[in-house]
């Protein structure tokens, strides 16, 4: 593979990331619009549990730091660095989305799901679509460490690895506006 | 950077992955950033909204959020290094745009919106102000 296609592909890539975030945009605008709209349900202020946020929070920031450095040990061709580390990120990504599935099992378990106010229908939806991606983004770590323990790092392999780095990053971007709008600003 | 050395394919893929050194400063500035915002919030909880008025807070948090994405663009994501920089900063300032029409509209319209619609409603009768509890 030369070192033209090698460009391209993260830049597409890259290109699809921003699309990603238009759609982020929109749910965040929704649920700015809505947030208010409690319907005689509890208020962000009354629901969300900061602490537990912040565990979730550093969890995402350090599973972006381990595949970066994946990302790295794969440029420097450390094949056993690069699989250890992005195992190390699946576990991390792993539990973030428990944390994230215990959160909304415990919403809905004290009847404030989905369709008791028009906040939380946009609470889930944008909070719930950060989620499928994690577990899109864990499905492919999972795929993508099959392929480096069956071909090595091959310029395909390190391609892949590029392009989940790069949207394991944008999810914990994504994730501090979530975080910031979402959470920290319900308790103000 | 060495000028001669800069353009080789190797120098120019090892600036596009970053090093150790930006990724451990990244992940600190984050952590920093994110132990602050948390720690205003809950200390402005403790002390029941005293530390800052209302918002001069939501602008130091806004701005450390703001602080992290930047960060995050240039440690993490190496935004502004490798061969195609100006192409992917010219496809994040194009999505920027459209977030900010996204998210900076409709929040205006609908503020326009209930605003004018609460009114028409207190002026037809339907509804007075003493019944719009919350």
């Amino acid at each position: 593979m030369n070192e033209h296609t090698n460009d391209r592909v993260p830049f597409g890539f890259w290109v699809y990331l921003m699309s990603d975030c238009v759609l982020f945009a929109a749910l965040f605008a929704t649920y700015a619009v809505l947030r208010g709209e409690t319907f005689g349900g509890p208020s962000g202020a009354e629901l969300f549990s900061l602490p537990f946020v912040l565990a979730e929070t550093i969890i995402l920031l350090v599973s972006s730091a381990t595949i970066g450095l994946a990302m790295l040990a794969a440029h420097h061709k450390k094949k056993k660095e690069v699989i250890i580390l992005l195992l190390a990120t699946f576990a991390l990504g792993c539990a973030f989305l428990a944390m994230e599935v215990s959160e909304f099992a415990q919403f809905v378990r004290e009847g404030h799901g989905w369709q008791q106010s028009a906040f939380l229908s946009s609470f889930f939806t944008l909070v719930g679509t950060h989620g499928l991606h994690i577990f899109l983004g864990s499905l492919w770590m999972l795929v993508l460490l099959f392929h480096l323990l069956y071909k090595g790092l091959t310029p395909g392999t390190r391609s892949k690895l590029m392009c989940l780095t790069l949207f394991w990053h944008f999810l914990d971007i994504v994730w501090i506006f979530i975080f910031t709008f979402v959470y920290l600003f319900a308790l103000l | 950077m060495r000028t001669d050395y800069h353009n080789t394919p190797h120098a120019r893929a090892e600036s596009a992955y970053g090093s150790i050194h930006s990724y451990i400063f990244g992940f600190l500035f984050s952590i920093l950033c994110t132990g602050l915002a948390f720690g205003l919030v809950q200390w402005d909880l403790v002390t029941h909204h005293e530390i800052l008025p209302h918002g001069m807070l939501i602008l130091v948090i806004l701005v450390l959020a703001i602080a992290q994405l930047m960060a995050q663009l240039i440690f993490f994501l190496h935004l502004g290094k490798g061969s195609q920089s100006g192409w992917n900063a010219t496809v994040l300032a194009f999505a920027v745009l459209i977030v900010v029409i996204v998210v900076g509209g409709s929040l205006w319209i609908m503020s326009n919106l209930t605003h004018t619609s609460v009114e028409e409603m207190y002026i037809g009768g339907v509804i007075s102000p003493s019944t719009q509890a919350d």
